[in-house]
């Protein structure tokens, strides 16, 4: 075991000082340029002058200005949710919804305009065809709660919520070589309640003429809960829930943790007390909190190391010596039409060779993808789409598959990030084994949309009742990476 | 001096002495546990053979500024009790060096204490009111500096408002018994026929003040709000010794004012029972655990006040157990609130589960605590409260009803949560895990 965590150690460091590192040295997370000199709002518990007070109170009798009582950044907070995207909103709904007793809730997001959110900029998709149980569990529990999202999302005098939720199953081809695992995970899929089928070659050629099968042996299609919808329209509908459930949210960069050296049964040890965030108003704010939820997505690992994880043995703690191993991967997306392509029954179908297509809307577009080797992994830097990929990657996979599809042209594309997890490229939840009240929601490496109400539910449970309830996640745990237990997902898109 | 007078002096002393001596030796037992809140169990049981033993009936008239009988005595012992718990309690706070954050912690602490220790021993109304108001000010000081929220002005300005302005009428009302009587000095207070010279509803506005320094349900709404906003030190003192002020004055102003059972009376007593079922309602329904305290602290004074406004000497005596032994019992509640806040960083219960897992010794003392206020034997709040209910279900039968139900709520909640939820919850469970 021991040599399995040095060797999961040094694996890590090694990929740690390739990437990680431009990742640090570009500072992609970083929005603002701070300075040391802003002033500083303590965090509760710490005294305040009272003269400030009261000057701060009749300020606007004085000056005329006129501004809110609360401050942008709550001085504590029972639970605080770094990152509103739709794994934090999702978190703050199941959080809030069972009781409003459970404390204070407060997420902190940085950029309400969602620029670079990977939820956003996600082809919003759900499937349930995984190799992995918990996977398709999650997927399945997405799908029931969408079925009846106007019953958990509406909120009283307002328009009702919208996903825009599409039925359309997804078609996942495979050859000979990897017939077989594709016909156990659709009997464990099926197994779990999930209804997939599995397609031979005859079937698919009869369901789907427009369809190549040169070297596809089966297919898995799944029937039914599977399709896409907005997500974009899904975390506003959370987000008004929650705003009426009386979660907080607040506008700011967290640039800092704040620890406390406390005694503990061996010594000394750190814990986790609050946050600086960093305020548009030009302020830093302090806020303490009971537990901490990273939902950063794809810029989690940065949140991470500013929480001193991985950093222990500057403490002369040997046991947080592994990093979250979770790093931005910018994935694109492009939109074609082909005039005769195919049309109303179309699966999201996802080709062998990685690339993938569904119909989009009514009118002949399509969209499509894929993911690129290691090697060509595209610069994080910024946003800006490589047209070459899909010119030398995606479109010969698709017309091969598609013949149709040597008629299409290239409308739009777009790029968003993958929270890319390293290892094995699957969710990470849970407590981090040190700082114990730092919780993770990272890494799922682009199937985040699609589990993120899972996530929320079991991060629930798992503050409430203390372990898992509804489905089991205790093999995503951070021990993994020291257990080297990892968990592989064979079905990534 | 006759003889015998000293003899009298020196065997009351020692009659006086001995229970405690005895019971320190059962105060060491407690605290060689780490229990230094057993001093308190000691405290409480030594003040119950105290009193029942019958011999503190005395006035202590030095001078004209100063009066302590048995009620005052008992209220000083109660101060420097409480005040000796809180500053036990904020040690890590007050311990050299001073930390910046705790600055004016040690004079905010003393500087409410001052008033409550010279308003239990003055002799005349116009220091008694002045004290009586000049506890508000360091208690706001402390709200402010140390509040937690943004929200703690306005706990501040709940708590001035509330307190000034159902003050002033009794300042209207203590000047005028002056100009009549000539003088504001109690003893002089009872050779002049008060009774005789006021009509009844000059009770209502010397009620006021102190029904909402009990505070009574109605004008209960500041408590809350300061408590969860004060600092540990300040919210001990708060609920130790402020409300007792309301309590104190309410029996000098009926003892005053010459006041009978009427029926106004027994609007008011059948109103306070009811608001006291209604908070104690409240409080089991509140997700932060000072909340919890303070609103059981409401159903604890609206009782005490029940029992003086019926006006039988043995309910009086109940009322003014039930104050003591709430003003013990309430700040260790604080206290322990504050080490619960110390190692979740949360006051919300849900936050605090499973307590018993983890810290058997400290769920002990929670529960002794708990079942304290419950009124459950042989604590001090079962005596006074077996005593109260007797009392008051003799001035109207149908008094038993809400009584019954309010005691069942004292905290039943909080301690159900913390005890007998789901024993493997989630960040403290992580905490013994990883070996903390």
């Amino acid at each position: 075991m021991m040599q399995a965590c040095m060797r999961s150690q040094n694996v890590h460091k090694g990929i740690e000082t390739c990437l990680s590192k431009i990742v640090r040295h570009l500072s992609i997370g970083k929005t603002l340029q701070y300075s040391e000199d802003r002033e500083y709002r303590a965090a509760a518990g710490e005294a305040r002058s009272v003269k400030d007070i009261f000057k701060e109170e009749f300020s606007p009798l004085m000056k005329g200005e006129i501004h809110g009582v609360e401050s942008k950044i709550p001085r504590e907070t029972d639970i605080l949710i770094i990152g509103g995207g739709l794994v934090g909103t999702a978190v703050a709904y199941f959080l809030k919804a069972y009781s409003s007793a459970l404390g204070s809730v407060t997420v902190i997001e940085r950029d309400y305009t969602y620029t670079r959110a990977s939820s956003m900029l996600s082809a919003g998709g759900i499937r349930h065809q995984f190799s992995v149980p918990e996977n398709v569990l999650m997927s399945k529990f997405t799908s029931d709660f969408l079925k009846n999202y106007k019953q958990h999302l509406s909120v009283f005098e307002q328009d009702p919520p919208e996903v825009s939720f599409h039925h359309q199953g997804y078609l996942f081809l495979a050859p000979l070589s990897s017939a077989e695992n594709l016909e156990n995970a659709v009997k464990m899929q099926r197994s779990l309640g999930a209804k997939t089928v599995l397609l031979s070659k005859e079937q698919l050629a009869e369901k789907y003429p427009w369809l190549n099968l040169d070297g596809i042996e089966v297919g898995s299609l799944g029937t039914s809960g599977e399709g896409w919808f907005d997500p974009w329209q899904l975390v506003h509908s959370l987000k008004a829930k929650n705003l009426a459930n009386g979660v907080r949210y607040c506008e700011g960069e967290v640039i800092e943790f704040k620890m406390e050296d406390v005694r503990s049964a061996d010594g000394t040890r750190k814990i986790i007390k609050g946050v600086d965030v960093d305020c548009k108003d030009g302020k830093h704010y302090g806020c303490n909190f009971s537990c901490v939820i990273n939902c950063a997505g794809p810029w989690a690992g940065e949140i991470a190391r500013l929480a001193h994880i991985g950093d222990g043995e500057q403490y002369g703690d040997t046991s947080n010596f592994i990093e979250l191993p979770v790093e931005p991967r910018k994935r694109y997306v492009y939109t074609f039409h082909c005039p005769d392509g195919p049309t109303l029954d179309t699966p999201f179908v996802i080709d062998p060779s990685g690339a993938y297509f569904r119909r989009e809307g009514l009118g002949g577009h399509y969209i499509c993808g894929a993911s690129p080797n290691d090697s060509e992994e595209p610069n994080i830097e910024d946003l800006n789409v490589d047209y070459d990929f899909y010119n030398e990657v995606v479109w010969p996979a698709l017309a091969n598959r598609v013949p149709a599809f040597n008629n299409s042209k290239l409308k739009a594309a777009w790029a968003g990030y993958y929270d890319y997890n390293l290892m094995d490229q699957n969710l990470i939840i849970g407590p981090h084994p040190y700082h114990t009240n730092f919780l993770f929601a990272n890494g799922m490496s682009g199937h985040g949309v699609q589990h993120a109400l899972a996530i929320g539910q079991a991060i629930f449970e798992l503050i409430m009742y203390g372990h898992y309830k509804t489905i089991d996640l205790s093999r995503f745990s951070f021990n993994r990476f020291m257990d080297d237990e990892l968990v592989i997902e064979d079905a990534i898109v | 001096m006759v003889k015998g007078d000293e003899w009298m002096r020196f065997l009351s002393v020692w009659f006086f002495i001995t229970p405690f001596l005895l019971l320190s030796c059962y105060s060491v037992y407690f605290s060689s546990m780490g229990f230094f809140w057993g001093l308190c169990c000691s405290f409480v049981l030594f003040i119950l053979l105290v009193m029942s033993s019958g011999m503190s009936f005395f006035f202590l008239i030095p001078n004209s500024w100063v009066m302590m009988d048995d009620l005052s005595f008992l209220m000083e012992v109660l101060v420097l009790l409480v005040f000796v718990l809180s500053v036990a309690c904020s040690v890590k706070d007050l311990s050299f060096p001073l930390k910046e954050t705790s600055k004016g912690l040690d004079s905010g602490l003393a500087l409410i204490s001052l008033p409550c220790v010279l308003f239990f021993c003055v002799g005349g109304w116009m220091p008694f009111y002045f004290f009586f108001e000049f506890s508000l000010i360091p208690t706001l000081w402390m709200i402010l500096k140390w509040g937690y929220q943004p929200e703690r002005l306005q706990a501040g300005m709940f708590l001035l408002m509330y307190t000034a302005g159902a003050s002033l009428p009794l300042l209207m009302c203590l000047v005028f018994v002056l100009l009549v009587v000539g003088s504001d000095s109690f003893i002089l207070m009872e050779l002049s026929d008060t009774g005789y010279w006021f009509s009844r509803w000059l009770l209502v506005p010397v009620l006021l003040a102190f029904f909402v320094k009990l505070p009574i349900y109605g004008f209960h709404v500041w408590l809350p709000k300061a408590h969860v906003e004060a600092p540990l030190a300040g919210s001990m003192v708060l609920a130790g010794v402020l409300l007792k002020l309301g309590g104190f004055g309410l029996i000098r102003v009926l003892g005053l004012l010459k006041v009978i059972l009427s029926e106004e009376a027994l609007l008011l007593c059948s109103l306070i029972i009811w608001g006291g079922l209604l908070s104690s309602l409240i409080s089991a329904t509140q997700h932060d655990i000072k909340s919890i305290i303070a609103y059981s602290s409401v159903s604890h004074m609206s009782l005490v006040a029940v029992s003086i406004l019926s006006c039988y000497p043995l309910a009086k005596l109940a009322g003014v157990c039930m104050m003591f032994a709430h003003g013990v019992c309430s700040p260790c509640m604080f206290a322990l609130a504050a080490s619960s806040y110390d190692w979740s960083q949360s006051r919300s219960i849900s936050m605090n589960k499973s307590i018993l897992r983890l810290f058997p010794w400290f769920s002990f003392y929670w529960f002794s605590f708990i079942v304290a206020n419950m009124s459950c034997p042989p604590s001090l709040n079962f005596f006074s409260e077996v005593v109260m209910f007797s009392s008051i279900k003799s001035i109207g039968f149908v008094f038993i009803l809400p009584l019954g139900l309010l005691c069942e709520f004292y905290l039943c909640l909080l301690y159900f949560f913390m005890r007998f939820f789901e024993p493997w919850w989630g960040v403290i469970f992580f905490k013994i895990v990883s070996g903390y």
